[in-house]
């Protein structure tokens, strides 16, 4: 879920890392992470996104309850490029399956570490001072503070939907379609109305009014960024040159 | 401050003016209340304060309406912004941060106030509000009073001269209720050139912090003076239907809770509840928002599983029945209409229930036909349920609730943001489906309303039941433990 709560209380070593730092951090893991030819080293890969996980101090029992999902995912994908590819070696079909498992897994849990060290606020306003127009950084803000939100006024609709009978907590597949087109349209009408409010609200506290605005939270840049930054450039070109 | 002439708003595409003919005149440093019911033109009239109309929300507008000396047509809402200050009802909706300063901050930022000068008028804006220990807290951690008062905390930084409030108690509990209205009275006080306007249903709320009201009736200006000859939603409040269906009896119980205990991980919200509502009865259900009035009626309802404790209807254990198996017996009402309009017509609205519970079309099709024509809804059986007025809406979620014929109903605050004659509209549908023998279970902050027009009163604080008596003990019993916030005539 894009929520980005920040789950660490911000005094971990990766938290402190400024959200553009972060994030380029975040690309680089990726980029190394779909050029990985073997499955060793994709294994490497994801032992150090899992230290990465541990060095936020979320509990391995929370952290396993959120990604288990993902773990899941990646074994029937390993599982099914085992049992499906036909025509090869059984140690080749193991070798592509772990290869494109784990690069599943990096991905997807580099991300996922990314999301829980970063909190929302942190990184609009970081994108914003690094020169993104503020018009677009605040409609990042805006989204995230709703998604809550719609959250909360999806689940009341569907609560109306259970109360009249509509068998929404033992779903068919039917069942799920008109659950889906039964929420749409409450919820949309309710996010229009809260869209008019913010547009009047913002609009009445001059936002758009110059160009340009005075920030009261600077997101501070550290020098260990600057080599953080570095450190993940040169991962990438490694890559380019090694893989 | 306020000069307005002869103003006339009509919005694009409707054929009934929203304003007709206003004259205004409001001193510097004057407080006034509008006061007049749903759709009578207040929203507009600070909207046209405020410059949103016609700039923003397209509106063919006659007449002169000026603020502070500028011309709200000509000049820009940026223009006007720097001297209106405009608090929406819904607090939720106009938060544009996720936190408290940089909410508060919002305003003075965008007008590229120095860093120094948005400190300052932050901490300005804080301190006059009484929310300055709210510092560093999300917007989402916060109560609905502690809300308004950040909402109205990030329109002060912008140091406005006249400050617009509409409906500002609308989703407060009474007791936020007072702590805004003493609030208001001590922003008069401290500041004697800001101007108030506060739009509000029941003006008598605000008797004892502002003197002039301006009372509005389908866009026409009918009372303009102090707030001692006005009486309006007062007369309506003596419609309320009183009930007298106690003198008789009610039958056997419906619905027993007993023992009922609900935690969310560490936090219990309910505490060894007991309650018991019986046929033809109204229970009201009143405390402060967070005493576990919505959890109860959720674990009522099926949505939550209690922690223990059973809850009995007619006599069956239903306590770990699923929620589509006791929506044929129990029917619910939500705070907002919309969220339970599901369809794209009036009648499939009414039919999809018993549809969905097992029913055929021309089963449901008398009672439905039945229940539209009851609810006053026959006219408007093709129509789409969203393009309903509010009112028509509720008959239809009632309607629709009804068509499964269940023997107890629950409503989750439907008086919230509402007049007294909707509320009185409600009840008085409610007052004759008791009379038919449903009971009722109804979550309302309005003890003038509560104690009229129910059978009983629960009281809850702290996730437990505190008083469970008939209205005049019930009364009392408040009266006794200090809950002056809850009893009637008061707010």
């Amino acid at each position: 879920m894009i929520t980005f709560p920040a789950d660490s209380d911000g005094s971990t070593a990766v938290s402190k890392l400024n959200p553009i730092t972060k994030l380029i951090v975040l690309v680089s893991a990726c980029t190394v992470a779909l050029r990985l030819k073997e499955p060793l080293h994709a294994l490497i890969c994801f032992g150090l996104i899992l230290i990465g996980h541990l060095l936020t101090k979320v509990r391995p029992a929370i952290l396993w309850q959120r990604t288990r999902g993902i773990f899941m995912f990646g074994i029937i994908l390993f599982a099914s490029q085992i049992a499906l590819v036909c025509d090869v070696p059984w140690q080749t079909r193991i070798a592509n399956g772990a290869l494109m498992s784990l690069r599943f897994l990096n991905v997807v849990l580099a991300s996922h570490l990314f999301v829980s060290v970063t909190s929302s606020e942190d990184f609009a306003y970081a994108l914003m001072q690094a020169g993104l127009p503020y018009r677009y950084g605040f409609a990042l803000l805006a989204t995230m503070r709703f998604v809550p939100y719609f959250k909360t006024q999806a689940n009341t609709v569907l609560q109306a939907q259970m109360a009249r009978g509509m068998e929404v907590d033992r779903p068919t597949p039917k069942g799920i379609f008109l659950m889906a087109k039964h929420t749409f349209v409450p919820v949309i009408v309710t996010a229009l109305s809260k869209v008019d409010s913010l547009a009047i609200s913002m609009e009445g506290r001059c936002f758009g009014l110059y160009s340009d605005r005075t920030y009261r939270r600077r997101i501070p840049f550290h020098w260990w960024d600057g080599v953080v930054i570095c450190a993940s450039i040169a991962g990438i070109v490694a890559s380019f040159y090694l893989i | 401050m306020i000069d307005i002439s002869g103003l006339r708003v009509r919005y694009y595409g409707s054929s009934e003016l929203a304003l007709r003919d206003i004259d205004l005149i409001v001193e510097p440093g004057e407080s006034v209340i509008v006061t007049g019911p749903s759709g009578c033109g207040k929203s507009t009239l600070a909207l046209c304060l405020a410059g949103f109309v016609p700039h923003a929300i397209g509106a063919e507008v006659a007449g002169s309406i000026r603020v502070c000396g500028i011309n709200q047509r000509e000049a820009s809402v940026y223009r006007i912004a720097q001297h209106v200050g405009l608090v929406q009802q819904d607090p939720e909706g106009q938060f544009c941060t996720m936190c408290v300063e940089d909410e508060v901050a919002f305003g003075p930022e965008n007008l590229r106030c120095s860093p120094y000068e948005v400190e300052s008028r932050l901490d300005r804006a804080l301190a006059t509000t009484g929310v300055s220990h709210l510092r560093g807290r999300k917007l989402t951690e916060l109560s609905g009073g502690e809300k308004q008062k950040v909402a109205l905390a990030a329109v002060l930084a912008m140091e406005p001269d006249l400050v617009i409030l509409d409906e500002p108690t609308a989703y407060l509990d009474p007791r936020a209720t007072r702590e805004l209205i003493e609030l208001v009275s001590r922003m008069r006080d401290a500041d004697s050139r800001l101007t108030l306007l506060i739009l509000e249903h029941k003006p008598w709320r605000f008797s004892h912090a502002l003197e002039r009201v301006i009372h509005l009736d389908r866009g026409s200006l009918t009372y303009d003076g102090p707030i001692g000859g006005a009486a309006f939603e007062e007369e309506i409040l003596d419609q309320l239907p009183h009930s007298h269906r106690s003198l008789h009896g009610f039958g056997e119980p419906l619905l027993r809770v007993q023992n009922l205990w609900q935690a969310y991980g560490e936090r219990t919200v309910l505490r060894d509840v007991d309650l018991e509502v019986c046929r033809g009865e109204i229970v009201g259900l009143m405390g402060d928002n967070g005493s576990g009035k919505t959890t109860l009626l959720h674990t009522i309802m099926g949505f939550l599983r209690p922690s223990s404790g059973r809850v009995l209807l007619e006599g069956d254990d239903i306590t770990n029945k699923p929620v589509s198996a006791r929506a044929r017996r129990i029917g619910m009402i939500f705070q907002n209409p919309n969220h339970q309009l599901f369809t794209d017509c009036v009648w499939r609205e009414v039919v999809i229930g018993p549809l969905c519970q097992g029913d055929t079309e021309e089963e449901c099709r008398p009672r439905a036909d039945a229940l539209l024509d009851s609810f006053g809804l026959s006219s408007y059986r093709d129509s789409h349920p969203l393009l309903l007025s509010y009112g028509q809406k509720r008959r239809l979620n009632l309607a629709s609730t009804m068509a499964s014929n269940p023997s107890l109903l629950l409503l989750d605050e439907p008086f919230a943001g509402q007049d007294v004659s909707r509320a009185r509209d409600l009840m008085c549908i409610l007052d004759e489906l008791a009379s038919e023998g449903v009971g009722v279970l109804i979550i309302g902050h309005d003890p003038d309303i509560m104690t009229r027009c129910c059978d009983r009163i629960l009281f809850m604080r702290d996730g437990k039941i505190q008083i469970d008596a008939p209205p005049y003990e019930a009364v009392a019993e408040l009266e006794r433990r200090g809950e002056h916030d809850y009893l009637p005539g008061r707010f």
